[in-house]
């Protein structure tokens, strides 16, 4: 049964994104019944290839007469399509996206975001842009005000009020949903003993979604968001300037992630960050979030599965118990919370 | 009686031959005008382009507000229809907005394909190719700004001339 709020939301988010889709893409969308317009997470774009929906745990294929488990009934998406899908997604504006498609990525109207691929041009050895776009992946963004309402209990305590909390999973089970949710309990005092300063270091503005400097989804009352600023030199702006008492941050996994991350240890701040891997053993094993887990960077590492359903905590482990499950010895002067 | 109408149709006719003429007249002006407010238009845009990394809708309804008449028009119902997320492309909000307000422009056939090749474009690509289109979209009209200003200071005259001269004529034939 779906709520009318829910699908008002999610009918608007459709209008938001239909508008950015050629006509033919457009009119099937449009056709879908209220239990697809709610449960659509994404909407796949490769050239040459039938146009997939993503919802969820299950795909079906867009057709003339709105979705089809037939291949063969599907639209195919041709360059033509694809030229006028990125005009449209960037407002007739490629070169005010350039950053963005240099990232791979562009956040459009309502927060939400779409992921490019292409052939990447490259100078010294760094990605320039990305030209000749084969691929576009638009990922709806939504707030899920439940996502975090079973885990905040496990994550509230240690010395800073909230434990530094690294969550972990493979891509699509719904850490950003529950790293926005927390943002939102936690900086609105929502099942918590008393509200946070909270800071997201939005590196891709997933996290708040920020569209012209506005975060288009709730992230609290107590939220300031950093957008599009390299993790590592996001969180020591805020350290400076904002006196948080959470950080929140997405996708670590560069170095100087993790010296930014030793900064907040030592400032006293909790953190809030995700990470790609299949569980917390295959994180342990990357040597940065090894060393990172010696010297006692996160007191609860969350693992999160996509069945039965996205964003199924699978398990919460507390550091000592993972480390020493994992035959990794912390010496006890650099165990915290 | 008969004498007095008579004046009074080769008065209409003298009138509105020196009408004719004065229209003509005014549209050599008028191209002349609107093309260095394109030109303006222009050079704002490289500068939003450059500079600000405006989006297209941003910038032209800046533009908008910087210039003055049927040029300001034009562009201000191109940034609205940008805005307005219709789901049309840039090129074909500029088809339609250019075929609305076409009867309010002394532009030519010929300048208006220079901007059409420009709107095709613009805002699909990259900051240093959009900048080329645009400069090469300003040096064209620019020569056509060059030809319309010299036709400006000669024909005008020339119309409204013609147009009494011509009214003239007509009167003392039908005399």
């Amino acid at each position: 049964m779906l709520l009318t709020d829910d699908l008002v939301k999610a009918s608007t988010d459709l209008d938001l994104i239909g508008a950015m889709l050629p006509q033919r893409l457009r009119d099937p969308l449009l056709l879908l019944c209220d239990a697809d317009k709610a449960d659509l997470q994404e909407i796949r774009l490769r050239l040459g290839r039938p146009v997939i929906l993503g919802f969820g745990t299950r795909e079906s294929f867009l057709s003339e007469g709105g979705t089809s488990m037939l291949a063969s009934k599907a639209i195919i998406f041709n360059p033509a399509m694809r030229d006028q899908t990125m005009n449209l997604l960037t407002e007739g504006s490629v070169y005010a996206f350039e950053d963005q498609i240099r990232g791979g990525y562009v956040t459009v109207a309502g927060g939400h975001r779409v992921g490019l691929v292409g052939r990447a041009v490259t100078r010294s050895g760094r990605v320039e842009t990305i030209r000749d776009i084969s691929g576009i992946n638009i990922r709806f963004s939504r707030d899920v005000i439940t996502a975090a309402r079973e885990l905040i209990p496990s994550l509230l305590g240690g010395d800073y009020g909230v434990y530094r909390t690294l969550i972990v999973s493979p891509p699509g089970c719904g850490k950003t949903t529950i790293l926005r949710d927390l943002a939102r309990r936690l900086s609105s005092g929502i099942g918590t003993p008393q509200p946070f300063k909270v800071c997201i270091v939005d590196e891709r503005s997933e996290i708040a979604g920020c569209w012209n400097g506005m975060p288009q989804r709730d992230v609290g009352m107590r939220t300031d968001v950093l957008d599009r600023v390299p993790k590592a030199e996001g969180i020591m702006m805020v350290i400076r300037s904002m006196s948080p008492e959470v950080i929140i941050t997405d996708e670590l996994g560069r170095d100087e992630d993790f010296a930014a991350i030793a900064e907040c240890v030592n400032a006293g701040v909790s953190v809030i960050a995700t990470a790609h891997a299949g569980n917390v053993g295959e994180v342990l094993s990357r040597p940065t979030f090894k060393a990172s887990a010696l010297r006692g960077h996160f007191d609860r590492y969350v693992e999160l599965s996509r069945y039965p359903k996205i964003g199924t905590v699978r398990s919460i482990s507390s550091a000592d118990s993972l480390v020493a499950c994992s035959g990794v010895r912390v010496a006890p002067s650099l165990r915290r919370g | 009686m008969g004498a007095a109408v008579r004046v009074v149709g080769a008065v209409l006719i003298v009138v509105a031959g020196a009408a004719t003429g004065d229209v003509r007249a005014r549209a050599y002006l008028r191209r002349r005008d609107e093309l260095a407010s394109m030109l303006s238009s222009l050079q704002l845009l490289e500068t939003q382009l450059n500079y600000t990394v405006a989006p297209l809708q941003r910038a032209l309804s800046v533009i908008s507000q910087t210039v003055r008449g049927p040029v300001s028009l034009l562009l201000r119902s191109v940034s609205e229809e940008i805005g307005g997320r219709s789901g049309r492309t840039v090129s074909e909000i500029w088809q339609e907005a250019r075929r609305i307000q076409r009867h309010r422009l002394a532009l030519k056939e010929e300048d208006l394909r220079i901007l059409d090749e420009l709107f095709a474009v613009l805002g699909t690509s990259g900051r240093d190719d959009q900048l080329c289109h645009v400069r090469l979209c300003r040096e064209r009209l620019a020569l056509m700004q060059r030809d319309a200003a010299e036709q400006a200071t000669t024909y005008p005259r020339m119309c409204r001339y013609l147009g009494v001269m011509g009214a003239l004529v007509i009167v003392l034939l039908l005399a």
